[in-house]
């Protein structure tokens, strides 16, 4: 079981804040992690580290074992870790099968000129894309606008248009925020087959309690830094944790 | 505009059968019209739906470029100046109009399309008033405020200089129906999907593996080198250029022409010009109402037709060429039952 993703001495300076210290974690192939933490931990901060959004200050993201810090987004995409975003970020105004088509895009390995002039891959990114449709559940409502679709299936579909490109790491921020008790146990449902089916995951969430159920590995952190992991039972008794959570009451509740 | 559909069982031709016709017919549309005021109104109607066309590029990553009159202007003076200093052929000097847009729009693309909506109108806005000054300024170039003049009129080998209006249709037309062939063809490949993701999202474009940048980019200067072609068809058909041809305000009919015939289809950028450029001329007969009329009968259809006449024509056209599938024999069903009857 090999490392795919190693996170060193990660630091980010907002002007004269420092909103990531220091961080590091690792994610083994095939494992689900969660990154958990009160309000303004900086998960955010670290998530838009790993993926390009944001530049380090200092400290290093290994991705597959080559150094990929401060690569722009879709060249991260393109070596294999995608993400979802916190709120419903998608293609409102498309088809929810054409959503997942064009995050099929990136297979696209065939060159420019073969892929202007020929649709033979667009034959199958389309089995891509049913096949994608089906496990998530959504293949009944391929033809509709996406920005049609209830708030679960939207943020599902958003899980589909990041396995499009076949990532081998797949980075979920707050995947349940906002979801009724009934959504929140559908995406856990298919955040595990995602797992099962191979993939490496990473949860970024303020939700105690639902990390607690799905992930074996947890990372806590608090004012940018880590200050726990193991597994979840470890996690929960740990003094810095308990104090983090319920010292800010509302976090502990939310 | 309607994709083939691959399961219509050897049907697929009906669709480019429908466009041929269409296209027919507008080649026999001179030998109807032998008034040269109906002939000239086509042929600026085939030069604005070439520069229209070009804006459709543009705005299908969702940028709104007000320059487009500044590239036209561009592709003008070079193939004019290239013609009337130089003696280049027609043909070249035509060709190196459009690169020379294009070649600056990619340049230029790489640091303005930074900005985005309104900040990206505003800034393409004064990008034309530049240019606008710098035709009236630079006279070496441009020949200043009295422009360029004695512009022959095309010339193509084997079939000389197209000296009359229907001549210089036919070329026109030409180069309207290989300008769109192009663009069709962009928008069904890969590269017109990332034009599609970064308009609606770029943000989900990135995490899904595009450079929106560079798909801007790309976009914006073919999108340009089409109104660089559509510069020097314009200063071959008039003859003469000056810099008030390509103020902020034709920029803003090319604009005009996407909307009211559709901005998110190709063909509503071509129906736009259709319907935009004879306007002012018919309108003519009031000319003291004039401006009012255009500006009341633009709002009217944006009012009831925000998504473009072309949105209006798509159901029926599909209705249409769903229908004639249906009715057209399918090539291999047809010639064995015919085999089947003969024995």
């Amino acid at each position: 079981m090999g490392r795919v993703l190693e996170i060193a001495g990660l630091r980010k300076e907002f002007g004269g804040l420092v909103a990531v210290d220091d961080l590091g974690f690792a994610v083994d192939e095939g494992q689900l992690v969660g990154l958990i933490g009160p309000n303004g931990a900086g998960k955010t901060t670290v998530f838009n580290l790993v993926t390009g959004h944001l530049r380090p200050t200092a400290g290093e993201v290994r991705f597959r074992g080559q150094r990929v810090t401060g690569l722009p987004p879709w060249e991260i995409v393109q070596r294999g870790l995608a993400r979802t975003f916190q709120s419903t970020v998608l293609f409102g105004e498309s088809s929810v099968l054409e959503n997942v088509l064009r995050g099929c895009a990136l297979r696209a390995p065939a060159g420019r000129v073969a892929g202007f002039l020929g649709s033979r891959r667009e034959e199958g990114m389309r089995t891509h894309a049913h096949e994608l449709l089906s496990f998530v559940e959504l293949e009944a409502v391929q033809d509709e606008r996406a920005r049609n679709l209830p708030y679960g299936h939207q943020r599902a579909l958003g899980v589909a248009i990041a396995l499009a490109s076949r990532p081998q790491v797949l980075m979920l921020d707050e995947p349940v925020a906002g979801m009724n008790p009934e959504e929140t146990q559908r995406m856990a449902a298919l955040i595990r087959r995602v797992n099962a089916a191979g993939t490496s995951i990473v949860v970024v969430e303020h939700d105690m309690s639902f990390v607690m159920q799905l992930c074996r590995h947890i990372v806590v952190m608090n004012h940018g830094r880590k200050i726990a992991e193991g597994a979840p039972e470890a996690v929960r008794t740990n003094e810095a944790v308990v104090v983090a959570y319920l010292g800010v009451d509302d976090d502990a509740v939310a | 505009m309607p994709k083939p559909e691959r399961a219509s069982g050897g049907r697929g031709w009906v669709t480019p059968a429908a466009w041929a016709v269409v296209i027919g017919a507008a080649f026999a549309l001179p030998s109807l019209f032998a008034s040269a005021f109906w002939l000239y109104l086509f042929d600026v109607i085939l030069i604005n739906g070439v520069m229209a066309l070009g804006l459709n590029i543009i705005l299908k990553t969702g940028q709104v470029s007000m320059a487009h009159a500044g590239f036209m202007a561009i592709g003008a003076y070079t193939c004019a100046q290239l013609i009337v200093k130089l003696g280049v052929p027609f043909l070249a000097a035509f060709a190196l109009g459009g690169a020379a847009a294009a070649l600056s729009a990619l340049v230029l693309g790489r640091i303005i399309l930074r900005l985005r909506g309104v900040y990206f109108l505003l800034f393409t806005f004064s990008l034309n008033e530049f240019l606008f000054l710098l035709s009236k300024n630079v006279t070496v170039l441009t020949g200043g405020n009295t422009g360029v003049m004695g512009i022959p009129p095309p010339s193509l080998p084997l079939v000389g200089a197209l000296r009359s209006k229907a001549a210089f249709y036919y070329f026109a037309l030409t180069v309207l129906v290989l300008a769109s062939g192009l663009v069709a063809a962009l928008y069904r490949s890969p590269f017109g999907r990332a034009m599609d993701a970064v308009r609606e999202s770029e943000l989900l474009a990135t995490a899904v593996g595009y450079n929106p940048m560079r798909v801007k980019v790309v976009a914006f200067g073919v999108g340009c080198g089409l109104a660089g072609l559509g510069g020097g068809l314009f200063a071959s058909f008039l003859g003469y250029i000056a810099p008030f041809n390509f103020t902020f305000w034709e920029s803003v009919n090319f604009l005009l022409m996407n909307i009211v015939g559709g901005a998110s289809f190709p063909a509503g950028a071509v129906i736009g010009a259709v319907i935009i450029t004879p306007l002012p001329e018919l309108l003519r007969a009031y000319v003291v109402w004039q401006q009012v009329l255009y500006g009341f009968l633009l709002m009217l259809l944006m009012r009831f037709l925000p998504d473009g006449l072309a949105s209006l024509l798509a159901a029926p056209a599909r209705a249409l060429l769903a229908r004639l599938r249906a009715a057209a024999p399918a090539p291999g069903v047809d010639s064995g039952r015919r085999a089947g009857e003969k024995a």
